[in-house]
Protein backbone atom coordinates (compact mmCIF):
# COMPACT_ATOMS: atom_id res chain seq x y z
CA UNK A 1 0.00 0.00 0.00
CA UNK A 2 1.72 3.00 -0.81
CA UNK A 3 0.99 6.76 0.30
CA UNK A 4 -0.39 8.36 -2.87
CA UNK A 5 -3.04 5.07 -2.62
CA UNK A 6 -4.03 6.17 0.85
CA UNK A 7 -4.50 9.99 -0.05
CA UNK A 8 -6.40 8.90 -3.05
CA UNK A 9 -9.18 6.77 -1.01
CA UNK A 10 -9.59 9.36 1.37
CA UNK A 11 -10.44 11.67 -1.26
CA UNK A 12 -12.84 9.17 -2.11
CA UNK A 13 -14.14 9.25 0.53
CA UNK A 14 -14.37 13.35 1.11
CA UNK A 15 -16.58 12.90 -2.49
CA UNK A 16 -18.60 10.22 -0.61
CA UNK A 17 -19.14 12.45 2.41
CA UNK A 18 -20.03 15.55 0.36
CA UNK A 19 -22.63 14.14 -0.82
CA UNK A 20 -23.65 12.72 2.47
CA UNK A 21 -23.56 16.30 3.57
CA UNK A 22 -25.56 17.60 0.89
CA UNK A 23 -28.10 15.20 1.43
CA UNK A 24 -28.35 15.03 5.68
CA UNK A 25 -28.57 19.15 5.58
CA UNK A 26 -31.24 18.80 3.98
CA UNK A 27 -33.18 16.20 6.02
CA UNK A 28 -32.09 17.89 9.08
CA UNK A 29 -33.16 21.26 7.79
CA UNK A 30 -36.68 19.76 7.27
CA UNK A 31 -36.28 17.88 10.55
CA UNK A 32 -35.30 21.59 12.78
CA UNK A 33 -38.07 23.56 11.34
CA UNK A 34 -40.43 21.05 10.47
CA UNK A 35 -40.40 18.13 13.21
CA UNK A 36 -40.94 16.04 10.59
CA UNK A 37 -38.99 13.16 8.46
CA UNK A 38 -38.79 13.25 4.99
CA UNK A 39 -38.85 9.86 3.31
CA UNK A 40 -39.22 11.23 -0.14
CA UNK A 41 -35.69 12.91 0.44
CA UNK A 42 -33.92 10.77 -1.68
CA UNK A 43 -36.37 11.20 -4.77
CA UNK A 44 -35.29 14.88 -4.96
CA UNK A 45 -31.77 13.28 -5.41
CA UNK A 46 -32.88 10.73 -7.81
CA UNK A 47 -34.95 13.53 -10.18
CA UNK A 48 -31.52 15.72 -9.91
CA UNK A 49 -29.62 12.45 -11.58
CA UNK A 50 -32.49 12.39 -14.15
CA UNK A 51 -32.59 16.28 -14.70
CA UNK A 52 -29.11 16.04 -15.98
CA UNK A 53 -29.08 12.82 -17.72
CA UNK A 54 -32.75 14.67 -19.99
CA UNK A 55 -30.72 17.85 -20.12
CA UNK A 56 -27.34 16.41 -21.29
CA UNK A 57 -28.47 13.61 -23.78
CA UNK A 58 -31.93 14.33 -24.92
CA UNK A 59 -31.88 18.22 -24.74
CA UNK A 60 -28.33 18.46 -25.39
CA UNK A 61 -27.55 21.12 -23.14
CA UNK A 62 -24.09 22.08 -21.78
CA UNK A 63 -23.81 20.60 -17.47
CA UNK A 64 -23.33 24.57 -16.84
CA UNK A 65 -27.22 24.61 -17.93
CA UNK A 66 -28.39 21.38 -17.33
CA UNK A 67 -27.85 21.43 -13.49
CA UNK A 68 -29.02 24.46 -12.40
CA UNK A 69 -32.42 23.50 -14.38
CA UNK A 70 -32.44 20.04 -12.81
CA UNK A 71 -32.13 21.73 -9.23
CA UNK A 72 -34.58 24.20 -10.12
CA UNK A 73 -36.78 21.08 -11.00
CA UNK A 74 -36.86 19.54 -8.67
CA UNK A 75 -36.77 22.38 -5.87
CA UNK A 76 -40.44 23.12 -7.77
CA UNK A 77 -41.45 19.37 -6.88
CA UNK A 78 -40.38 20.22 -3.85
CA UNK A 79 -42.09 22.99 -3.04
CA UNK A 80 -45.50 21.44 -4.37
CA UNK A 81 -44.81 18.49 -2.12
CA UNK A 82 -45.23 20.55 0.64
CA UNK A 83 -48.17 23.01 -0.41
CA UNK A 84 -50.35 20.32 -1.82
CA UNK A 85 -49.38 17.71 1.01
CA UNK A 86 -47.57 18.39 4.16
CA UNK A 87 -49.38 21.77 4.24
CA UNK A 88 -52.80 20.07 4.72
CA UNK A 89 -51.37 17.53 7.49
CA UNK A 90 -50.21 20.19 9.62
CA UNK A 91 -50.99 21.49 13.09
CA UNK A 92 -53.39 18.21 12.24
CA UNK A 93 -53.89 15.31 14.75
CA UNK A 94 -51.40 12.75 14.30
CA UNK A 95 -48.45 14.84 13.01
CA UNK A 96 -46.22 12.28 14.47
CA UNK A 97 -47.01 9.88 12.41
CA UNK A 98 -48.76 11.38 9.30
CA UNK A 99 -45.62 12.77 7.59
CA UNK A 100 -43.80 9.48 7.95
CA UNK A 101 -46.82 7.63 5.87
CA UNK A 102 -46.88 10.66 3.20
CA UNK A 103 -43.81 11.58 2.02
CA UNK A 104 -43.17 7.38 2.02
CA UNK A 105 -46.00 7.59 -0.54
CA UNK A 106 -44.64 10.27 -2.49
CA UNK A 107 -41.03 8.38 -2.42
CA UNK A 108 -43.53 5.25 -4.03
CA UNK A 109 -45.08 7.78 -6.48
CA UNK A 110 -42.00 9.31 -7.54
CA UNK A 111 -40.07 6.35 -7.97
CA UNK A 112 -43.03 5.05 -10.40
CA UNK A 113 -43.65 7.87 -12.05
CA UNK A 114 -40.41 8.30 -13.63
CA UNK A 115 -40.30 3.99 -13.72
CA UNK A 116 -42.86 4.35 -16.11
CA UNK A 117 -42.34 7.21 -18.06
CA UNK A 118 -38.42 6.42 -18.44
CA UNK A 119 -38.19 3.10 -17.55
CA UNK A 120 -36.16 0.75 -15.48
CA UNK A 121 -33.08 0.64 -17.33
CA UNK A 122 -29.87 2.03 -16.03
CA UNK A 123 -28.64 5.31 -18.05
CA UNK A 124 -25.69 6.37 -18.30
CA UNK A 125 -24.67 10.51 -17.72
CA UNK A 126 -21.78 11.79 -19.58
CA UNK A 127 -18.95 13.27 -17.60
CA UNK A 128 -19.11 17.32 -17.47
CA UNK A 129 -15.55 17.27 -17.49
CA UNK A 130 -12.79 14.65 -19.18
CA UNK A 131 -9.95 13.93 -17.46
CA UNK A 132 -8.37 14.23 -13.78
CA UNK A 133 -5.69 15.48 -11.63
CA UNK A 134 -2.44 14.24 -11.09
CA UNK A 135 -0.37 15.23 -8.28
CA UNK A 136 2.69 12.98 -7.15
CA UNK A 137 1.23 9.89 -8.94
CA UNK A 138 -2.36 10.41 -7.17
CA UNK A 139 -5.22 10.72 -9.84
CA UNK A 140 -8.36 12.06 -9.15
CA UNK A 141 -11.47 12.77 -11.55
CA UNK A 142 -12.03 16.35 -12.29
CA UNK A 143 -15.81 15.63 -11.67
CA UNK A 144 -14.93 14.07 -8.16
CA UNK A 145 -13.01 17.55 -7.40
CA UNK A 146 -16.12 19.23 -8.82
CA UNK A 147 -18.58 17.49 -6.55
CA UNK A 148 -16.62 18.01 -3.77
CA UNK A 149 -16.33 21.58 -4.63
CA UNK A 150 -19.77 22.10 -5.39
CA UNK A 151 -20.78 20.82 -2.16
CA UNK A 152 -18.21 23.00 -0.28
CA UNK A 153 -19.44 26.21 -2.28
CA UNK A 154 -23.34 25.16 -1.71
CA UNK A 155 -23.36 23.97 1.73
CA UNK A 156 -21.20 27.28 3.37
CA UNK A 157 -23.80 29.47 0.91
CA UNK A 158 -26.93 27.46 2.94
CA UNK A 159 -24.50 28.11 6.50
CA UNK A 160 -24.49 31.82 5.61
CA UNK A 161 -28.14 32.58 4.42
CA UNK A 162 -29.04 30.76 7.50
CA UNK A 163 -26.56 32.86 9.57
CA UNK A 164 -27.08 36.10 8.19
CA UNK A 165 -29.80 37.31 6.27
CA UNK A 166 -33.69 38.02 6.92
CA UNK A 167 -35.15 34.85 5.64
CA UNK A 168 -32.43 32.26 6.90
CA UNK A 169 -33.33 33.80 10.53
CA UNK A 170 -36.79 33.26 10.09
CA UNK A 171 -35.85 29.95 9.30
CA UNK A 172 -33.96 29.71 12.86
CA UNK A 173 -36.11 31.55 14.89
CA UNK A 174 -38.71 29.08 13.34
CA UNK A 175 -37.06 25.95 14.37
CA UNK A 176 -36.05 27.03 18.03
CA UNK A 177 -39.33 28.02 19.08
CA UNK A 178 -42.40 27.75 16.26
CA UNK A 179 -44.72 29.80 18.40
CA UNK A 180 -42.69 32.73 19.45
CA UNK A 181 -41.64 33.17 15.50
CA UNK A 182 -45.47 33.54 14.61
CA UNK A 183 -46.03 36.35 17.52
CA UNK A 184 -43.40 38.12 15.41
CA UNK A 185 -44.75 38.42 12.68
CA UNK A 186 -42.71 35.60 10.77
CA UNK A 187 -45.07 33.64 8.29
CA UNK A 188 -43.87 30.04 9.54
CA UNK A 189 -46.04 28.54 6.47
CA UNK A 190 -43.49 30.47 3.66
CA UNK A 191 -40.61 29.43 5.69
CA UNK A 192 -41.91 25.49 5.42
CA UNK A 193 -42.40 26.09 1.76
CA UNK A 194 -38.95 27.44 0.83
CA UNK A 195 -37.23 24.95 3.52
CA UNK A 196 -38.84 22.46 1.36
CA UNK A 197 -37.68 23.62 -1.95
CA UNK A 198 -33.84 24.46 -0.63
CA UNK A 199 -33.73 20.99 0.52
CA UNK A 200 -35.13 19.54 -2.33
CA UNK A 201 -32.16 21.55 -3.86
CA UNK A 202 -29.49 20.40 -2.17
CA UNK A 203 -30.65 17.11 -2.99
CA UNK A 204 -30.64 17.33 -6.26
CA UNK A 205 -27.77 19.01 -6.77
CA UNK A 206 -25.89 15.64 -4.87
CA UNK A 207 -27.80 13.33 -7.66
CA UNK A 208 -26.97 15.34 -10.33
CA UNK A 209 -23.15 15.98 -9.93
CA UNK A 210 -23.00 12.40 -8.17
CA UNK A 211 -25.00 11.04 -12.02
CA UNK A 212 -21.98 10.09 -14.12
CA UNK A 213 -20.07 8.05 -11.56
CA UNK A 214 -23.05 5.91 -11.01
CA UNK A 215 -25.62 6.18 -13.31
CA UNK A 216 -29.16 7.24 -12.52
CA UNK A 217 -32.24 4.63 -12.05
CA UNK A 218 -35.34 5.06 -10.46
CA UNK A 219 -34.34 3.39 -7.00
CA UNK A 220 -30.78 5.63 -6.70
CA UNK A 221 -32.20 7.49 -3.74
CA UNK A 222 -33.19 4.71 -1.62
CA UNK A 223 -30.14 3.32 -0.39
CA UNK A 224 -28.52 7.08 -0.18
CA UNK A 225 -31.36 7.80 1.96
CA UNK A 226 -30.71 5.18 4.33
CA UNK A 227 -27.37 6.65 5.32
CA UNK A 228 -28.29 10.09 5.05
CA UNK A 229 -30.70 8.99 8.03
CA UNK A 230 -27.29 7.33 9.62
CA UNK A 231 -25.30 10.95 8.96
CA UNK A 232 -28.55 12.46 10.29
CA UNK A 233 -28.56 10.61 13.34
CA UNK A 234 -24.77 9.96 14.36
CA UNK A 235 -24.51 14.13 13.54
CA UNK A 236 -27.43 14.99 15.76
CA UNK A 237 -30.80 15.03 14.19
CA UNK A 238 -31.44 19.02 13.14
CA UNK A 239 -28.15 19.91 13.26
CA UNK A 240 -26.67 21.42 10.45
CA UNK A 241 -23.14 21.25 11.46
CA UNK A 242 -24.20 17.86 12.89
CA UNK A 243 -24.84 16.64 9.05
CA UNK A 244 -21.45 18.12 7.31
CA UNK A 245 -19.29 16.70 10.49
CA UNK A 246 -21.25 12.84 10.21
CA UNK A 247 -21.36 13.13 6.22
CA UNK A 248 -18.19 13.74 6.05
CA UNK A 249 -16.71 10.44 8.73
CA UNK A 250 -18.97 8.36 7.40
CA UNK A 251 -17.53 8.89 4.28
CA UNK A 252 -14.25 8.72 5.45
CA UNK A 253 -14.87 5.60 7.85
CA UNK A 254 -16.02 3.81 4.47
CA UNK A 255 -13.11 4.81 2.04
CA UNK A 256 -11.12 3.22 4.84
CA UNK A 257 -12.72 0.30 5.10
CA UNK A 258 -12.93 -0.41 1.30
CA UNK A 259 -8.93 0.33 1.61
CA UNK A 260 -7.74 -2.13 4.59
CA UNK A 261 -10.92 -4.44 4.69
CA UNK A 262 -13.30 -5.14 1.29
CA UNK A 263 -15.97 -2.93 -0.02
CA UNK A 264 -18.70 -5.63 1.56
CA UNK A 265 -17.68 -4.50 5.05
CA UNK A 266 -18.44 -0.63 4.34
CA UNK A 267 -22.32 -0.73 4.83
CA UNK A 268 -21.43 -2.92 8.45
CA UNK A 269 -18.94 0.28 9.28
CA UNK A 270 -21.45 2.62 9.01
CA UNK A 271 -24.10 1.04 10.86
CA UNK A 272 -21.71 0.02 13.16
CA UNK A 273 -20.61 3.76 13.87
CA UNK A 274 -24.43 4.20 14.04
CA UNK A 275 -25.12 2.26 16.80
CA UNK A 276 -21.51 3.05 18.82
CA UNK A 277 -22.91 6.86 18.54
CA UNK A 278 -26.49 5.70 19.75
CA UNK A 279 -24.66 4.21 22.76
CA UNK A 280 -22.29 6.39 24.16
CA UNK A 281 -23.73 9.59 23.36
CA UNK A 282 -27.30 9.30 22.01
CA UNK A 283 -28.03 12.80 20.89
CA UNK A 284 -25.57 12.61 18.27
CA UNK A 285 -22.19 14.17 18.05
CA UNK A 286 -23.27 17.67 17.81
CA UNK A 287 -27.12 17.17 19.29
CA UNK A 288 -27.84 19.67 21.33
CA UNK A 289 -26.41 22.85 19.30
CA UNK A 290 -28.82 25.21 17.91
CA UNK A 291 -28.26 26.81 14.81
CA UNK B 1 -59.72 49.39 20.57
CA UNK B 2 -60.17 45.77 21.61
CA UNK B 3 -63.51 44.44 21.81
CA UNK B 4 -63.81 40.71 22.41
CA UNK B 5 -67.50 39.12 22.66
CA UNK B 6 -68.73 35.93 22.72
CA UNK B 7 -65.11 34.01 23.03
CA UNK B 8 -65.88 29.90 22.81
CA UNK B 9 -62.45 28.09 22.73
CA UNK B 10 -61.72 24.82 22.80
CA UNK B 11 -58.43 22.59 22.87
CA UNK B 12 -59.99 19.95 20.72
CA UNK B 13 -62.75 18.35 22.60
CA UNK B 14 -62.33 20.51 25.31
CA UNK B 15 -64.31 23.86 25.86
CA UNK B 16 -61.60 25.94 27.74
CA UNK B 17 -63.49 29.50 27.02
CA UNK B 18 -66.45 29.96 27.49
CA UNK B 19 -69.07 33.06 26.23
CA UNK B 20 -66.08 35.38 27.30
CA UNK B 21 -66.15 39.26 26.92
CA UNK B 22 -64.47 42.18 27.38
CA UNK B 23 -63.33 45.33 25.98
CA UNK B 24 -59.61 47.30 25.87
CA UNK B 25 -59.79 50.92 25.24
CA UNK B 26 -57.01 53.26 23.79
CA UNK B 27 -53.89 53.90 26.16
CA UNK B 28 -55.80 51.67 29.24
CA UNK B 29 -54.06 49.25 31.27
CA UNK B 30 -56.15 46.37 31.44
CA UNK B 31 -55.73 43.44 33.89
CA UNK B 32 -56.72 39.88 32.98
CA UNK B 33 -56.97 38.17 36.86
CA UNK B 34 -57.71 34.42 37.56
CA UNK B 35 -56.30 31.38 38.78
CA UNK B 36 -53.70 28.62 36.66
CA UNK B 37 -55.50 26.96 34.19
CA UNK B 38 -58.63 29.70 33.93
CA UNK B 39 -57.75 30.41 30.86
CA UNK B 40 -56.16 33.33 30.52
CA UNK B 41 -53.20 32.08 28.20
CA UNK B 42 -55.37 30.55 25.98
CA UNK B 43 -57.51 34.23 25.69
CA UNK B 44 -54.57 35.66 24.80
CA UNK B 45 -52.90 33.33 22.39
CA UNK B 46 -56.75 33.86 20.71
CA UNK B 47 -56.40 37.19 20.63
CA UNK B 48 -52.66 36.76 18.98
CA UNK B 49 -54.32 34.10 16.31
CA UNK B 50 -51.95 31.38 17.95
CA UNK B 51 -55.47 29.49 18.30
CA UNK B 52 -58.39 30.12 16.39
CA UNK B 53 -62.29 30.63 18.26
CA UNK B 54 -64.71 28.17 18.00
CA UNK B 55 -67.45 31.19 18.23
CA UNK B 56 -67.53 34.98 18.82
CA UNK B 57 -65.62 37.50 17.37
CA UNK B 58 -62.85 40.02 18.49
CA UNK B 59 -62.68 43.52 16.81
CA UNK B 60 -59.74 45.25 16.76
CA UNK B 61 -59.96 49.22 16.04
CA UNK B 62 -62.63 48.23 13.78
CA UNK B 63 -61.34 45.13 12.14
CA UNK B 64 -62.57 41.02 12.74
CA UNK B 65 -59.37 39.28 13.49
CA UNK B 66 -60.52 36.40 14.90
CA UNK B 67 -59.80 34.45 11.95
CA UNK B 68 -56.61 35.90 10.87
CA UNK B 69 -53.12 34.36 10.86
CA UNK B 70 -50.74 35.40 13.60
CA UNK B 71 -48.79 37.28 11.24
CA UNK B 72 -51.10 39.15 9.86
CA UNK B 73 -52.50 40.19 13.62
CA UNK B 74 -49.13 41.64 14.50
CA UNK B 75 -48.82 43.76 11.08
CA UNK B 76 -52.33 45.61 12.37
CA UNK B 77 -50.71 46.39 15.84
CA UNK B 78 -50.78 43.58 18.69
CA UNK B 79 -48.07 41.92 19.88
CA UNK B 80 -47.29 39.44 22.64
CA UNK B 81 -44.89 38.58 25.31
CA UNK B 82 -45.48 35.34 25.64
CA UNK B 83 -45.70 33.23 29.20
CA UNK B 84 -42.38 31.81 29.99
CA UNK B 85 -40.78 34.29 27.88
CA UNK B 86 -40.38 31.96 24.77
CA UNK B 87 -36.93 33.65 23.84
CA UNK B 88 -35.13 31.97 20.63
CA UNK B 89 -32.02 30.00 23.43
CA UNK B 90 -29.44 29.96 20.09
CA UNK B 91 -30.39 33.53 18.82
CA UNK B 92 -27.97 36.52 20.13
CA UNK B 93 -30.12 39.36 21.48
CA UNK B 94 -29.30 41.30 18.65
CA UNK B 95 -30.37 39.06 16.39
CA UNK B 96 -33.53 37.98 18.61
CA UNK B 97 -34.94 42.45 18.58
CA UNK B 98 -34.42 42.71 14.90
CA UNK B 99 -36.43 39.16 14.50
CA UNK B 100 -39.12 41.11 16.67
CA UNK B 101 -39.06 44.18 13.81
CA UNK B 102 -38.95 41.00 11.26
CA UNK B 103 -42.08 42.60 8.97
CA UNK B 104 -40.25 46.32 9.40
CA UNK B 105 -38.05 48.55 7.20
CA UNK B 106 -34.50 48.14 7.56
CA UNK B 107 -34.88 52.06 8.78
CA UNK B 108 -37.44 51.60 11.47
CA UNK B 109 -35.57 48.44 12.78
CA UNK B 110 -32.71 50.79 13.36
CA UNK B 111 -34.36 52.96 15.24
CA UNK B 112 -36.63 50.48 17.20
CA UNK B 113 -33.13 49.33 18.24
CA UNK B 114 -32.00 52.69 19.72
CA UNK B 115 -35.30 52.78 21.77
CA UNK B 116 -35.08 49.39 23.20
CA UNK B 117 -31.57 50.07 23.98
CA UNK B 118 -32.50 53.33 25.66
CA UNK B 119 -35.51 51.35 27.78
CA UNK B 120 -32.96 48.39 28.37
CA UNK B 121 -29.33 49.42 28.45
CA UNK B 122 -28.27 45.83 29.84
CA UNK B 123 -29.91 44.50 26.64
CA UNK B 124 -26.80 47.05 24.58
CA UNK B 125 -24.25 45.95 26.86
CA UNK B 126 -25.15 42.14 25.81
CA UNK B 127 -26.53 42.33 22.79
CA UNK B 128 -23.91 39.55 21.49
CA UNK B 129 -24.69 37.52 24.04
CA UNK B 130 -26.92 34.28 23.27
CA UNK B 131 -30.71 34.64 24.72
CA UNK B 132 -30.42 31.49 26.18
CA UNK B 133 -27.47 32.90 28.60
CA UNK B 134 -29.19 35.68 29.96
CA UNK B 135 -30.39 36.00 33.87
CA UNK B 136 -34.58 35.74 34.61
CA UNK B 137 -34.94 39.03 34.61
CA UNK B 138 -32.92 39.87 31.73
CA UNK B 139 -35.02 37.68 29.92
CA UNK B 140 -37.83 39.13 30.72
CA UNK B 141 -36.76 42.36 29.70
CA UNK B 142 -35.80 41.23 26.34
CA UNK B 143 -38.90 39.07 25.42
CA UNK B 144 -40.63 42.49 26.15
CA UNK B 145 -38.06 44.47 23.83
CA UNK B 146 -38.56 41.96 21.24
CA UNK B 147 -42.81 42.39 21.39
CA UNK B 148 -42.04 46.13 21.46
CA UNK B 149 -39.52 46.23 18.28
CA UNK B 150 -42.72 45.70 16.29
CA UNK B 151 -44.31 49.31 17.35
CA UNK B 152 -47.46 47.08 18.64
CA UNK B 153 -50.66 49.65 19.74
CA UNK B 154 -51.94 47.04 22.11
CA UNK B 155 -48.92 44.99 23.99
CA UNK B 156 -50.10 42.06 25.39
CA UNK B 157 -47.97 40.75 28.43
CA UNK B 158 -48.64 37.03 29.52
CA UNK B 159 -47.47 36.53 33.34
CA UNK B 160 -44.37 39.16 33.11
CA UNK B 161 -43.48 38.43 37.02
CA UNK B 162 -43.49 34.42 36.63
CA UNK B 163 -40.12 33.38 38.35
CA UNK B 164 -38.99 36.86 39.21
CA UNK B 165 -37.54 38.26 42.23
CA UNK B 166 -39.50 41.28 43.94
CA UNK B 167 -37.14 43.55 43.13
CA UNK B 168 -36.94 42.75 39.07
CA UNK B 169 -40.71 42.28 38.89
CA UNK B 170 -41.01 46.15 39.93
CA UNK B 171 -38.46 47.18 37.20
CA UNK B 172 -40.70 45.54 35.16
CA UNK B 173 -43.64 46.88 36.36
CA UNK B 174 -41.85 50.44 36.01
CA UNK B 175 -41.35 49.25 32.29
CA UNK B 176 -44.77 48.29 31.72
CA UNK B 177 -45.76 51.64 33.01
CA UNK B 178 -43.38 53.60 30.85
CA UNK B 179 -44.20 52.03 27.91
CA UNK B 180 -47.56 52.71 28.69
CA UNK B 181 -47.51 56.54 28.68
CA UNK B 182 -45.93 56.15 25.62
CA UNK B 183 -48.86 55.91 24.04
CA UNK B 184 -49.13 51.72 24.39
CA UNK B 185 -52.57 50.18 25.51
CA UNK B 186 -51.68 47.60 27.46
CA UNK B 187 -54.00 43.81 28.34
CA UNK B 188 -51.96 42.47 31.42
CA UNK B 189 -52.37 38.77 32.09
CA UNK B 190 -51.15 38.13 36.16
CA UNK B 191 -51.70 35.52 38.96
CA UNK B 192 -50.69 38.16 41.06
CA UNK B 193 -53.90 39.94 41.55
CA UNK B 194 -52.15 42.52 43.65
CA UNK B 195 -49.57 43.70 41.71
CA UNK B 196 -51.67 43.86 39.01
CA UNK B 197 -54.28 45.77 40.34
CA UNK B 198 -51.69 48.53 41.09
CA UNK B 199 -51.34 49.42 38.05
CA UNK B 200 -54.19 48.82 35.87
CA UNK B 201 -57.08 50.99 35.85
CA UNK B 202 -59.81 47.72 35.59
CA UNK B 203 -59.55 44.54 35.39
CA UNK B 204 -61.51 41.27 34.40
CA UNK B 205 -61.44 38.24 36.46
CA UNK B 206 -61.92 34.68 34.86
CA UNK B 207 -63.18 31.59 36.85
CA UNK B 208 -62.86 28.24 34.74
CA UNK B 209 -63.18 29.89 31.20
CA UNK B 210 -66.03 32.35 32.46
CA UNK B 211 -66.27 35.63 33.10
CA UNK B 212 -66.75 36.20 37.06
CA UNK B 213 -66.22 39.32 38.31
CA UNK B 214 -65.22 42.60 36.22
CA UNK B 215 -64.64 46.52 37.01
CA UNK B 216 -62.23 49.32 38.22
CA UNK B 217 -59.20 48.32 40.09
CA UNK B 218 -59.88 50.02 43.01
CA UNK B 219 -63.71 48.82 43.55
CA UNK B 220 -62.22 44.81 43.11
CA UNK B 221 -59.45 45.86 46.15
CA UNK B 222 -61.60 47.19 48.30
CA UNK B 223 -64.83 44.72 47.76
CA UNK B 224 -64.04 42.40 50.39
CA UNK B 225 -65.72 39.43 49.16
CA UNK B 226 -64.22 39.50 45.75
CA UNK B 227 -61.20 39.88 47.50
CA UNK B 228 -61.52 36.40 49.63
CA UNK B 229 -62.66 34.89 46.24
CA UNK B 230 -60.80 35.54 43.76
CA UNK B 231 -57.76 37.26 44.69
CA UNK B 232 -56.78 35.66 48.06
CA UNK B 233 -55.81 38.81 49.86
Amino acid sequence: MTGALIVEQLFNGLVSGAIYALMASGLSLIWGTLKMLNFAHGEFYMLGGYGVYLGLTLGGLSPLVAVPLAVLGAALVGMLVERLIIHRLLDKPGWDESPVIATLGVSILLQNLVLHILGERFQNVPYYVEGGLSVYGMRMAWQRVLIVAAAIVVVAATVAVLKSTRWGMAVRATAQDRDSAMLAGINVYAVYLWTFGVTAALAALAGAMLSPIYSVNPWMGTALLLKAFIVCVVGGLGSLGGAILGGILLGTAESLTVLLWASEWKDVVAFLILILVLWFRPAGLMGSRQW
Amino acid sequence: MLEVSGLDVSHGDVQVIWDLSFSVGEGEIVALLGANGAGKSTTLKTISGLIHPSDGTIVFNGAAIEHLPPYEIVGLGIAQVPEGRRLWPGMTVLETLLLGAYQSETRERTAGLDRAFSLFPVLAERRRQLAGTLSGGEQQMLAIARALMARPRLLMLDEPSLGLAPKVVDRIFEVVLDVSRAGVTILLVEQNAHLALQVARRAYIVETGRLAVSGASADLLANVDVRRAYLGL
